[in-house]
């Protein structure tokens, strides 16, 4: 129903101010009780007559209101002051304690939830009031059973009926704004206000024409008698003569002879009320304790004064008129009464049945009533429940719980809250999709700007940023930390010409101001920082001056604006990108160094052996002939001096230009290290130094260019009988281990100096370059050993035990090993040997995989992919770990490549396996990440897309030629070059010449024709071909792949992302794992392998 | 000034020491003091008392420039005219060599039948 002020209280936080606040409800309750318990005492004065006896009171009304409105004390002090009125009008307490028993039990009832006052009334009356008033009425007022009862049931519909009343004015009320915020109420539920209208309709469209018609035979009646007696008045009237005394007994006669019947008496009044004569019964002038009370303008009734029920006073009244006398002296008042009981009575049935027809009336009502509020508002409660969780469906994209109703409004009102409830639940979606893809994209965005610090971090060159005002750092990168060798926070409180050497503020002022002019974009020259430590650092400096954004400036302006005049001075920023120019000095430096030494190193022999040969072309030495044969002899040894130069010269220039070419076959150790040996031994015989084996040469196989091991094998040992002193010993080891073998050659020379260690395997870098006389060596020998040893797969390092000069006798003596891969992993004994022999059979068909992918997610992916489809695979990520692992393992049926692998030595790689291809049918699989899929790949043709750069120079024509190579493509390759300037590139389309049989166009169309038509093994087409695209022909490419060998697309630098385009536009074999596992299948024939790679 | 009579030929590889000698004894006619290292010319040049010093530009320990300083600090050997003979004869390097206070400098390789007529020419010429 309505909620109270105790209700609402519950609900809400304590207020701050406790005191004021409990101030305010104590004086709201006061009011309340006041205001309730006034209604109440008023409602119980005013009272709606039904029937004889019968009257409707409304003091319950004020109870139920402060039920309803202002709590349990208003409403038990409304029921006192109600009963306080009955004790006045009734003159018995009862009716006083029943009022105030109603008024506890309905608040108790309306507090324990039964928010229905009316039913709450109804459940009191029919436990407690009609109960009550049996005992009462039948009990101690000793009433007959027919009031009693009547009295029962008018109580109980008074009650209900008041019930009624308050619940509408309650509803009322809380329907205006104004009165919830007075009364703190909230607004009334619709089922209550359903229930108290159809139940207050029906009764009064059924009982109000009763009552009134009842009221209207009443008043029939009782005008009826009125007129009667008024006209027996009259007549008496007539015959009392007028202006003359009359006797009491003529008087007496007079009534007497008027014919009153028994219900009648009458009486006539002298002057101070004395009876002058009488008739009958006269109860209202003759008998003491009555009430008189107006029924009519000319009629009374007299009611008896004592505590019977009025229906009982009522039976036992007396209707009264009374007529002036006017003109005969002594004669005031002629007073006629009838007896109310005939009348009464003659009423009494059609009473009751009217207080039970309003009893029925009342049920059928609360009935009907109730179920209207159900039919009625049920949907819409269903509906209110519904929608509080409404929100949480919405949210969650489920479709709401709307309950089904016939009522056609109730239908149309839940489709269009499922509708509403759809779209706002898919638009939630969208909004949380779209709020979720925000986030991600600031969270890309945040990690993209913290990668793009971060690198920026991480940057090598030296970028340090500084205010145009003071020259003050605000940002240095590690580069700039790790350059200057201060730490962040020491930096970020200098000055940038501080850490220069040659600069003051002032001169850096100067310097710097063309650029805040702009008279300059930009510095770049070359200075010395100091570092930290002291020493000076040659750096090379790139300076620019960014103004502030001119937004920036504005916003700037404001905040320092307030007042004050604007700054003075430039406000950009300094940008300063340092690179480090020490590394660079000491290149050139060795650069110098090695060609001056080289020199020196070239001429030295080359002038013994010029002066020598002058000296004896001469004839001055004729007469000296044993002076003249140690000049021969000294020519002699220097010529080989010279040849040995010249040639290691040439191996150490062809290994680091990667064009020394190894011829890869597989050697058994045994036959490998012989001849080696045999020559140290002749070379130390000179000597005396002896070169012993320590061991059994194991039987182990290498694959290896056996002229370049012979080469490394035999520097070391003449290396170390160079170092031996005379009568040494050199000693040969070989320890296979771990898949690999491990050679070492030691000697007990000297040991080699711990300043000089570092620089062992550098070019003449002999410890004492009079070694070099004294041992004949060209000093390039560990040098070019340590390449060779890598370029087979393999590593070369160093012991050595120095001389302490601490007058122990430590053993002195160096130690160099080399490691190879061992032919067919590790070493194994003769069972293991013939199993191995057996599994690499089998390996023939069905060995494992080599990948060769440098990053570990997409790796791990097709290692498994690989895996399940039954295939071993050995994962690398560089192409030198997939060399050593080609050189090693004799089972790699197939290598699966990422043609994107940064490494250096990819051609070195292609021709390895390309050599074992043939006799193993290794398989070639090149991929290539998806560009439009992060984790996915892509088969490529092996004949590569590749990039160029624009211009295309004389340097990619190396990258050409070693592309073409690696695709198989023959010398007399068909070259297309698609540009629209030819003459641009005069020089290199006429290398280019040298390569293959080159045709230009300068036209895509003719482009196209060429494709279509001919058929070049190599293409290399500029993507930007006058105003149209490159890429335009793609398709024609796609279309004509098979014969098209290697394609090249040139164009400008940040255009190389174009090359993953057309290599997804080119791809072979498609883009999934399964694609490239499907490629790798050991059961497809040789044929359908080569096919399979290319398509 | 004197003619001639004895160098002192500093220089690192025995060939060349052999060749040098050669050249200036047999068909100079020259007297010759061979040294194998800048420390060995010092420690014999107040014994030998050369009229001149060959001195070998590039040599392991003591190079050909070191080696004239310390020679110049010595008051026995301060006055005796130095030629380098070396292979890098670029001209900031002769130039170089003249600042240091060499008396000539001769380009290998060297024609041995003129070398000490070379020589000589550079000691008339102080």
């Amino acid at each position: 129903m309505v909620a109270t002020t105790q209700d609402i209280k519950g609900e809400r936080p304590p207020p701050k101010d406790g005191g004021a606040s409990t101030r305010a409800r104590v004086m709201r309750t006061a009011v309340a009780v006041v205001l309730c318990a006034g209604i109440a005492f008023l409602g119980n004065r005013s009272s709606l007559p039904l029937a004889y006896g019968v009257d409707l009171v409304f003091g319950s009304v004020g109870v139920m209101l402060a039920v309803l409105l202002a709590g349990p004390i208003a409403a038990v002090a409304a029921g006192i002051a109600g009963g306080l009125a009955t004790i006045a009008h009734w003159a018995h307490p009862y009716a006083a304690m029943i009022l105030a028993a109603e008024a506890v039990v309905v608040v108790l009832l309306y507090r324990r939830g039964l928010r229905n006052v009316v039913l709450g009334d109804l459940i009191f009356w029919a436990m407690i009031g009609v109960p009550a008033i049996l005992l009462v009425h039948r009990g101690l007022l000793g009433g007959g059973w027919d009031t009693t009862l009547l009295i029962a049931l008018k109580g109980t519909i008074n009650g209900a009926f008041n019930a009624l009343l308050a619940v509408l004015i309650a509803s009322g009320l809380a329907m205006s704004a104004r009165a919830r915020t007075v009364l703190r109420l909230r607004p009334p539920e619709l089922t209550h206000i359903v229930f108290a209208v159809t139940l207050a309709a029906l009764l009064v469209s059924g009982a109000v024409p009763l009552i009134d018609t009842a009221a209207g035979v009443r008043r029939l009646q009782e005008n009826h008698l009125a007129e009667r007696l008024h006209d027996q008045a009259r007549q008496i009237g007539r015959q009392i003569p007028d202006g003359r005394p009359i006797t009491d007994e003529r008087l007496q006669r007079l009534l007497d002879a008027a014919g009153f019947s028994r219900w009648e008496g009458a009486a006539v009044i002298g002057p101070g009320g004395r009876i002058l004569a009488q008739s009958g019964r006269v109860a209202s002038v003759r008998e003491e304790g009555g009430v008189l009370e107006t029924v009519l303008p000319d009629m009374a009734i007299w009611l008896p004064a004592d505590a019977s029920a009025a229906v009982d006073r009522w039976r036992q009244g007396r209707y009264q008129i009374t007529n002036l006398i006017s003109g005969t002296p002594g004669v005031s008042v002629l007073v006629i009464e009838h007896a109310a009981a005939p009348i009464v009575e003659r009423f009494q049935a059609e009473r009751s049945d009217m207080i039970y027809f309003v009893a029925d009336l009342f049920l059928i009502g609360l009935l009907l009533a109730w179920a209207a509020s159900r039919v009625i508002t049920g949907p819409l409660v269903r509906l209110k429940t519904a929608a509080t969780t409404l929100n949480t469906k919405i949210a969650r994209g489920e479709k709401p719980d709307l309950p089904a109703s016939n009522i056609e409004e109730y239908r149309a009102l839940t489709a269009t809250i499922e509708e509403m409830a759809a779209r706002l639940s898919e638009s939630f979606q969208e909004v949380t999709s779209a709020r979720a893809d925000l986030e991600r994209q600031v969270r890309a965005r945040t990690a993209e700007l913290g990668r793009f610090k971060s690198t920026l971090d991480q940057t090598r060159d030296g970028v340090f940023m500084f205010d145009a005002e003071r020259f003050r750092f605000f940002y240095v990168n590690e580069g700039a930390i790790h350059h200057i060798g201060y730490d962040r926070p020491a930096l970020l409180g200098m000055n940038a010409y501080t850490i220069n050497p040659g600069m003051s503020r002032a001169s850096f002022r100067d310097m710097v101001a063309p650029l805040i002019r702009g008279e300059q974009p930009w510095l770049l020259f070359e200075t010395h920082h100091r570092h930290r430590l002291g020493r000076l650092i040659p750096v090379e400096m790139f300076l620019q001056y960014v103004p502030d954004d001119p937004m920036e400036e504005a916003t700037d302006a404001r905040t320092a604006g307030d007042g004050d005049a604007p700054q003075e001075g430039p406000t950009g920023r300094f940008v300063a990108i340092v690179r480090d120019l020490s590394e660079r000095r000491r290149v050139e430096r060795m650069q110098a160094e090695f060609i001056s030494t080289v020199s020196h190193e070239l001429r030295t022999p080359v002038t013994a052996l010029v002066g020598a040969l002058k000296l004896l072309e001469s004839g001055a030495l004729k007469q000296k002939p044993e002076k003249a044969e140690h000049l021969v002899k000294l020519a002699n040894r220097n010529g080989e001096r010279l040849h040995a130069l010249v040639n290691d010269l040439l191996d150490l220039e062809k290994l680091s230009a990667g064009k020394m070419r190894f011829d890869f076959q597989v050697h058994a150790l045994a036959d490998l290290v012989p001849p080696a040996v045999e020559s140290a031994r002749a070379l130390g015989a000179e000597r005396g130094i002896s070169v012993g084996l320590d061991d059994a040469i194991p039987d182990i196989r290498l694959l290896v260019d056996a002229g370049r091991f012979d080469q490394v094998l035999g520097n070391l040992l003449s290396n170390a009988i160079k170092f031996s002193s005379t009568n040494g010993r050199v000693t040969l080891s070989i320890a296979p281990r771990e898949g690999m073998v491990r050679i070492a050659v030691a000697d007990h020379g000297p040991g080699i100096p711990e300043s000089f260690r570092a620089r062992i395997f550098e070019k003449f870098a002999q410890a004492d370059s009079s070694d070099r006389r004294q041992t004949g060596g060209t000093g390039l020998g560990l040098a070019i050993s340590r390449d060779i040893v890598e370029r087979m797969g393999g590593s070369i390092d160093f012991e050595t035990v120095e001389d302490p000069n601490d007058g122990s006798d430590r053993e002195t003596g160096t130690t160099f090993h080399f490691d190879l891969p061992v032919w067919g992993g590790d070493a194994m004994n003769d069972d293991e040997q013939t199993a191995h022999l057996a599994r690499s059979e089998a390996a023939r068909t069905h060995g494992p995989v080599l990948l060769v992918e440098p990053e570990s997610p997409l790796a791990a992916r097709i290692t498994r992919a690989l895996d399940h489809a039954g295939q071993e695979t050995i994962w690398v990520t560089t192409a030198v770990d997939a060399l050593a692992e080609l050189l090693r393992n004799p089972e790699i049926r197939a290598m699966a490549f990422n043609v994107d692998t940064p490494d250096a030595t990819w051609p070195d790689l292609l021709a390895t396996f390309s050599q074992r291809q043939g006799a193993y049918a290794t398989r070639l699989i090149p991929f290539a990440r998806d560009p439009s899929d992060e984790n996915g790949l892509m088969l490529v043709t092996d004949r590569f897309v590749h990039w160029v750069a624009r211009p295309p120079g004389n340097g990619d024509l190396g990258e050409i030629a070693r592309q073409r190579d690696g695709a198989g493509l023959t010398a007399g390759a068909r070259i297309l070059r698609a540009t629209a300037d030819p003459s641009a590139e005069q020089d290199f389309l006429a290398k280019l010449g040298s390569l293959g049989d080159v045709s230009v166009v300068t036209s895509l169309s003719a482009a196209r024709a060429h494709l279509t038509d001919g058929t070049p093994d190599i293409m290399i087409l500029d993507l930007s071909l006058g105003r149209t695209r490159g890429t335009e022909l793609l398709e024609t490419l796609r279309a004509a792949r098979p014969t098209v060998g290697l394609f090249l697309a040139v164009g400008e630098q940040d255009e190389s992302h174009v090359r993953d385009t057309m290599r997804a536009a080119l791809l072979a074999g498609g883009r999934e794992i399964a694609d490239l596992v499907s490629a790798l299948d050991p059961n497809r024939s040789a044929h359908d392998k080569k096919k399979g790679a290319a398509e | 000034m004197s003619d001639l009579t004895t160098v002192m030929c500093v220089e690192d590889d025995p060939d060349l020491q052999d060749v040098i000698a050669l050249a200036l004894e047999d068909v100079g006619g020259l007297t010759v003091d061979v040294r194998g290292s800048g420390e060995a010319a010092l420690a014999a040049v107040a014994a030998v008392s050369p009229d001149l010093i060959l001195l070998d530009v590039m040599m392991p320990g003591m190079d050909g420039m070191a080696t004239l300083q310390a020679l110049r600090k010595m008051p026995t050997a301060a006055d005796i005219p130095v030629v380098f003979m070396t292979a890098k004869v670029q001209p900031d390097e002769i130039a170089a060599y003249r600042e240091a206070g060499a008396a000539g400098t001769l380009s290998k390789p060297f024609d041995p039948m003129t070398l000490a007529d070379d020589l000589r020419r550079i000691y008339q010429r102080i």
